[in-house]
């Protein structure tokens, strides 16, 4: 079916850039409407693509932008998406995602993995701002697509810095505990797997203090419930449950189906050094933090059944320089030798195609207000001062 | 010594440079930093522009300022905005607060855009420049207040105000409005769009600000005639160019009352008027390069103003004809050298003999 496109005035130039670099399999024909006041309701942009299934996306949607629905924006990602994002989508009301290679790739790497193997870890790595984050963002949302169970740190390094209130564990005596940070996760990770919470039981039981406990064979939703109301013990909850998580994880592939996926941004702040500070003034370590601790022995692949999805981000790492974005600058020896060996995915800066779906969005949603932008010099001065750089490019057209 | 001006202008620097009060030789020339004004082609040059081009082929230019551009993103009143925002040579801080503000605006506009019904969405503007412009346009007054000594009293007599001055008193209402009549802990990016926004729709503290200055030298206009200087004739002529429309039916609206009044005060200021009839012709022209309109717009006529001797009047017209001021500051900058330039002469003479 040959689809019928039409395009404005302004977009011929574009257009006509963007139509060799799409190599469209649909042999459609590009009409171009000098003379039509507007589109129509029902025409294509050649910004975006109508398929929202992640894992129906291949090359084809390459630098189209799909539309995350609103219902499942905010149980997919009660606490994952970057700041400025988050202002986006409020702004535009709208959440478009676009298709890029990194994260395609991710996606055929989880559909052509065996299950039955130790799991894999993928590493996302890039300069700043190349858009990391997003690219794990839109692998959650295949995996939640997809039925997964998703783990989700939405940026390990606030578990390292910044730390309100620090108990010591009850568990251990010579580990840490940070109830607030655990019970927000706690939180936010119901919210997102409401479905599987009562279909795990615990291996089990549990006993926090002298009269609580929670049984072998309770539900895992309990166990959730109680940490988000008592968040004095909500780090070992945590602990709990990853550890519980763990060890069901390949049965519960073969009972139920679904799949574990560990997503976690930032995760070289596992194995470098924290803020945080004892009441005697001397600096705390990671694995001196319970959740750390938990975390580390959830990213050893010693366990079946799902894959660990990590981002390096030296935005908000601690001691690291603000030019290193290579797995073996930012992990530090102790972190490469843990996650070793892992499936590097490297994200770019945007590529010409990519630049100009993007050019179009922002174009498309007037967010690029200034009569200059949309001229041929003022996008020329764009590309100069961004380097074509996502976020970059974000922040000056946020201004324009 | 040579004899001649330019021979005095060569780009010359003493050997004891005193900074604090250091400036150009104005034989310097201002650089230039528009791209498109380099892409013209030869032929459609006009010939100022080709005498200016030649110009610079044998004079020196003046170094740029850090913050001239030839980007096409550039806009000179909001690197004004930003300069007087600036506080201890910050400027990047200030830079930051202005687009931050920008992006405030049009965020806000935008996300209304949006949510608003397909009928509603043009009503929303969007572009965070014109809001700005637009904004800054309703803040600035049209009439100012100066104090004026008149046998030992101070009086506050209203003047029309340069288009320099208009722009400096809104931005600097803007930005003093921003910083002490609000919540301190609001963030500056978010007082100044809040604020903007307001006075894009004629409301907020600094249109009320202008609205009472306005009163103000409105309730003053008895002492109108106190004022004993013209204003720069050539501002008014440009301004009556650009904004003849605008501003008189933004004075009409203010001043509908006036018409009244005004007759009763022609009548007692007749007597004066027939004092000064040598002057008769040279008062018409004065009320041209005055500028009919603002002063018509405020219901003021003729008889209120104070008429000019000849010599204000040659001088007037003559600025208006000059090309450029470089004679002026050349006479400036001779007067000094007055003193050597006839000691050459006398050489001069001297040795012709």
């Amino acid at each position: 079916m040959a689809l019928r496109r039409l395009f404005t005035l302004r977009l011929r130039q574009t257009v006509a850039q963007v139509r060799l670099l799409h190599g469209s399999g649909c042999g459609q024909q590009l009409e171009e409407a000098a003379m039509e006041p507007e589109p129509r309701k029902e025409n294509l942009n050649i910004f975006r693509t109508q398929e929202n299934d992640p894992a129906h996306q291949s090359e084809r949607h390459l630098g189209q932008y799909y539309t995350l629905p609103a219902s499942q924006l905010n149980a997919v990602f009660p606490h994952g998406l970057p700041q400025r994002y988050q202002q986006q989508v409020k702004t535009f009301n709208e959440a478009c995602v676009m298709v890029r290679q990194p994260a395609l790739e991710l996606i055929s790497h989880l559909k052509t993995a065996d299950y039955s193997n130790p799991a894999v870890r993928y590493l996302l790595y890039g300069l700043k701002g190349s858009g990391k984050t997003m690219s794990l963002c839109h692998t959650i949302h295949y995996c939640s697509t997809q039925g997964w169970l998703v783990l989700h740190i939405p940026d390990a390094h606030l578990w390292v810095k910044n730390c309100k209130e620090l108990l010591p564990s009850s568990y251990n005596a010579s580990r840490f505990d940070q109830p607030i940070e655990a019970s927000n996760w706690l939180r936010n990770f119901r919210a997102t797997n409401e479905r599987f919470l009562s279909k795990i039981k615990l291996r089990q039981r549990y006993t926090w203090t002298k009269r609580e406990c929670t049984d072998e064979g309770s539900p895992l939703g309990e166990l959730v419930d109680m940490g988000v109301s008592r968040v004095k013990s909500s780090s070992d909850v945590v602990g709990a449950v990853l550890k519980e998580l763990r060890l069901q994880a390949a049965e519960l592939r073969e009972s139920e189906g679904f799949r574990l996926a560990i997503a976690i941004d930032g995760v070289n702040s596992l194995w470098g050094r924290t803020t945080i500070k004892k009441e005697d003034k001397s600096p705390v370590a990671p694995e001196e933090l319970t959740l750390i601790h938990n975390l580390r022995k959830m990213i050893k692949n010693d366990w079946c059944g799902g894959a660990v999805l990590a981002t390096l981000s030296q935005t908000g790492s601690l001691y690291s320089p603000s030019s290193a974005y290579l797995p073996n600058e930012l992990l530090g020896e102790e972190g490469f030798d843990c996650m070793d060996p892992f499936v590097p995915v490297p994200v770019s800066n945007y590529s010409e195609k990519e630049f100009e779906s993007c050019y179009l969005y922002y174009l498309d949603r007037h967010w690029l207000q200034h009569p200059h932008s949309r001229t041929d010099e003022g996008k020329k001065e764009l590309i100069f001062l961004s380097n074509r750089n996502p976020s970059v490019l974000e922040r000056m057209c946020a201004f324009l | 010594m040579a004899a001649s001006i330019t021979g005095l202008l060569k780009p010359w620097t003493p050997r004891l440079f005193l900074v604090r009060w250091s400036r150009y030789n104005p034989y310097y020339l201002e650089p230039e930093p528009r791209k498109e004004l380099y892409n013209i082609p030869e032929t459609e040059l006009t010939s100022e522009q080709k005498q200016e081009r030649d110009l610079k082929a044998v004079r020196p230019i003046k170094a740029a300022t850090n913050s001239a551009t030839s980007s096409v993103f550039n806009d000179p009143v909001l690197s004004k905005f930003v300069n007087m925002m600036m506080r201890d040579g910050d400027k990047i801080l200030a830079r930051e607060i202005l687009t931050q503000t920008l992006e405030s605006l049009k965020r806000k506009q935008v996300e209304k855009y949006h949510k608003a019904p397909e009928g509603k969405k043009a009503e929303f503007e969007c572009n965070p420049y014109a809001i700005f412009h637009q904004a800054l346009e309703n803040c600035m007054p049209v009439i100012g207040l100066a104090s004026i000594q008149k046998g030992g009293k101070f009086y506050q007599v209203p003047i029309p105000l340069t288009a320099n001055r208009r722009r400096f008193l809104a931005m600097k209402w803007m930005i003093t409005e921003c910083r002490e009549n609000k919540n301190r802990r609001t963030l500056m990016y978010e007082k100044l769009s809040q604020e903007l926004l307001a006075a894009f729709s004629k409301e907020g503290n600094v249109v009320k600000r202008k609205h009472e200055l306005h009163k103000m030298a409105e309730s003053n206009r008895a002492y109108a005639h106190y004022r004993w200087w013209q204003s720069c004739a050539r501002d008014h002529l440009k301004r009556d160019r650009d904004e003849t429309e605008t501003e008189g039916g933004r004075d009409r609206d203010e001043t509908k009352t006036e018409g009244g009044r005004d007759r009763d005060e022609t009548e007692t200021e007749g007597g004066r008027d027939r004092d000064e009839t040598d002057t008769k012709g040279g008062r018409d022209r004065d009320q041209k390069i005055v500028g009919d309109n603002f002063y018509a717009g405020l219901g003021w006529s003729r008889k209120n103003l104070r008429v000019l001797t000849v010599r204000d009047r040659v001088e007037t017209e003559s600025k208006c004809n000059r090309d450029r001021d470089e004679t002026e500051t050349l006479k400036k900058w001779s007067r000094d050298r007055s003193r050597d330039r006839d000691r050459s002469r006398v050489l001069q003479l001297c040795h012709k003999d």
